[in-house]
């Protein structure tokens, strides 16, 4: 069943491509140590390679402060990566959780849970980060993860009450019920199954949508504190220097951009192998 | 109206009751979520350790009495129940507190830039909808075509472009590079008063454009790809295969039974796009220093203008939850299933 999606997920050649942009960003974030050319926050010569043009050298020129690009866009996927992966998982959690509480509790609880959503999905999601955000004096990895993770459940959640309720009108729901199958036993074997293919979909294309939201985020100046290098940042901080030099604006974008592309290519092939109608 | 014959035939006295009620149950709901919201953002922002004053104090270093005077002053010193209690309170006179960095009531910070953002917005949905909504259409009509193909790289690509940075390259190269359009604010400070009417509405409109351009250009990708999936359910459907079952031809198959059909989840969009083309406004009002509600909490961040980060929230809330009534209440007009039942 598994190999069989794989399979089918990777059919077309867009896919594939995707499918290998993402393994090669995963490995060079994880490797970034050995692979990059130079140290991202080292200052390596702030009178002779001061906004270097892009060389043999330096394939993606220097910054202001005469650090290499290309090294710091390699460590900055590390940072993109892994907040987007964990905060991703995180909200699937809680997704999950919620959706499951609302469904089975029903009533009062639902009706809760569910205008919380809606009030939660009211204010536009960067300024609801703000709101939350602005005020740390500093952000680390785990608060940003928590943060993002937290604020980003909220579509798992709908999806999975919406199964929930229609598992419950199933007749074999009323008999498992009565025949004394406990609860548990009913999600993992009537809800879980049946969202799982969605919930995958929804994961893949939201990984995409995180890196957006973080590097938007940074862009604003709320992110990981500096000098660690993150795309957002780096892109905010090319302002006052493109016009001398491009390169300093538009790598980083680059590199959001190919990744957002592979996580969203690869999420509506898994669309597609789960659901052959959909295409 | 092709569905006229299948309405229950309302008499006007009860259906105005229905839309009464329908119109009330909907504003009830909309000042609920806005009081939850101003609850949420209420606490969230106090989750941040210190006080507004002491995070305002790195930069400026407020000796230890000025700052308590500080807090007394906005009653920041308070029991947090009576503070909560004390901004409801407010928030129902429509105070929403008072700006630190512009030494003015937030309300009014606020009000003079929501015109601004409004027109962004507005212009950038309209790119949206007008080109988004028929390339999706027409992908979805051709699917698997190489019109298709292309057009589905193309919007997928817009889709994941960050907004900021888009409007950053569009900058440099048809601000800076090419020298078209200007690249930042709304007018020109130096020669705009000095315009004839229609010069200062020409300045407007040139710096309109990149900002606009550059918010609608992702807002298009999104809309197609939700249109061309949504225009993909409606081309399997029974009643198109019965049109051309009739020997229509494939023009008037399109135009009068797929697209009417396939533009009603569109509406649905039209509300549920708006707080994504907010977020984005903040990050295009940002990068083109465009003097709307984004750019002020892009400058309230800065300046750590505690209560103007929680009113734009609230505003821009507000502004969404009322985006979706236009929304519902479109929906009812244009779709008789959804209307309640009598």
């Amino acid at each position: 069943m598994t190999r069989d999606l794989i399979t089918r997920t990777l059919h077309s050649r867009r896919a594939k491509v995707a499918f290998f942009v993402v393994s090669t960003l995963a490995l060079g974030a994880l490797l970034a140590p050995v692979i990059t050319p130079h140290d991202p926050i080292a200052q390596l010569d702030l009178v002779g390679l001061k906004l270097a043009a892009p060389s043999w050298q330096h394939w993606f020129g220097t910054d202001d402060l005469s650090r290499d690009l290309l090294s710091r866009i390699v460590y900055g996927a590390r940072i993109s990566l892994a907040v987007a992966a964990l905060s991703v998982a995180l909200s699937i959690t809680c997704g999950t959780l919620v959706g499951l509480a609302a469904g089975l509790a029903g009533g009062a609880v639902d009706a809760l849970l569910m205008r919380l959503v809606d009030a939660l999905l009211a204010v536009p999601r960067l300024i609801l980060l703000v709101v939350i955000l602005a005020f740390w004096p500093q952000i680390s990895l785990p608060l940003l993860v928590l943060v993002l993770g937290v604020t980003s459940w909220f579509d798992t959640s709908r999806l999975v009450r919406a199964e929930v309720l229609l598992v419950r009108e199933r007749p074999f729901y009323a008999a498992a019920v009565s025949a004394g199958t406990s609860t548990g036993r009913l999600v993992r074997n009537h809800v879980l199954p049946n969202v799982a293919g969605p919930i995958i979909v929804a994961a893949t294309l939201g990984i995409g949508q995180i890196i957006l939201v973080e590097a938007g985020l940074s862009f604003l100046g709320i992110g990981i504190a500096r000098p660690t290098p993150s795309w957002g940042r780096m892109i905010a901080d090319s302002q006052e220097i493109m016009v001398s030099a491009w390169w300093t604006a538009a790598f980083p974008g680059l590199a959001i951009v190919v990744t957002v592309v592979a996580f969203s290519v690869l999420g509506d092939a898994l669309r597609d192998a789960l659901d052959p109608k959909a295409s | 109206m092709a569905g006229r014959s299948s309405e229950p035939p309302y008499p006007g006295r009860h259906r105005q009751q229905l839309v009464a009620r329908f119109l009330a149950l909907r504003l009830i709901h909309a000042i609920a979520i806005v009081f939850l919201v101003a609850t949420l953002t209420f606490f969230l922002i106090r989750m941040a350790p210190g006080d507004p004053i002491i995070t305002r104090s790195e930069a400026l270093s407020v000796p230890p009495e000025v700052r308590a005077q500080l807090l007394e002053n906005f009653g920041l010193d308070r029991p947090l129940v009576e503070q909560y209690l004390r901004y409801l309170g407010n928030l129902a006179t429509g105070d929403l507190g008072y700006s630190f960095s512009e030494n003015r009531p937030v309300t009014t910070a606020i009000m003079e830039r929501i015109p601004n953002t409004l027109i962004l917005a507005g212009l950038g949905m309209l790119l949206a909808f007008g080109i988004g909504v028929p390339v999706g259409a027409i992908q979805g009509w051709r699917s698997g075509s190489k019109t298709d193909n292309a057009l589905t790289v193309t919007s997928l690509v817009l889709y994941s472009l960050p907004v900021f940075w888009l409007g950053i390259m569009l900058q440099l190269a048809f601000g800076l590079g090419l020298g078209l359009f200007p690249v930042s604010g709304a007018i020109d400070p130096v020669i705009h008063d000095g315009l004839s009417t229609f010069g200062r509405l020409w300045d407007r409109i040139r710096h309109l454009v990149l900002p606009a351009a550059t918010l609608g250009a992702v807002g298009a990708g999104a809309l197609a790809r939700f249109q061309r999936s949504a225009t993909l359910e409606t081309v399997v459907q029974d009643f198109i295969r019965t049109a051309r079952g009739k020997g229509l031809t494939e023009q008037l198959i399109l135009f009068r039974h797929a697209l009417r059909a396939a533009l009603l989840p569109s509406i649905t969009l039209f509300g549920l796009t708006f707080p994504a083309l907010l977020s984005g406004a903040v990050l295009v009002e940002t990068v083109f220093s465009w003097p709307g509600i984004g750019r002020l909490i892009y400058d309230s961040i800065a300046a750590r203008d505690y209560f103007v980060v929680t009113g734009t929230a609230i505003v821009s809330a507000i502004m969404v939850v009322l985006g979706n009534l236009v929304a519902d209440v479109l929906y009812w007009v244009a779709d008789p299933r959804t209307r309640p039942a009598s």
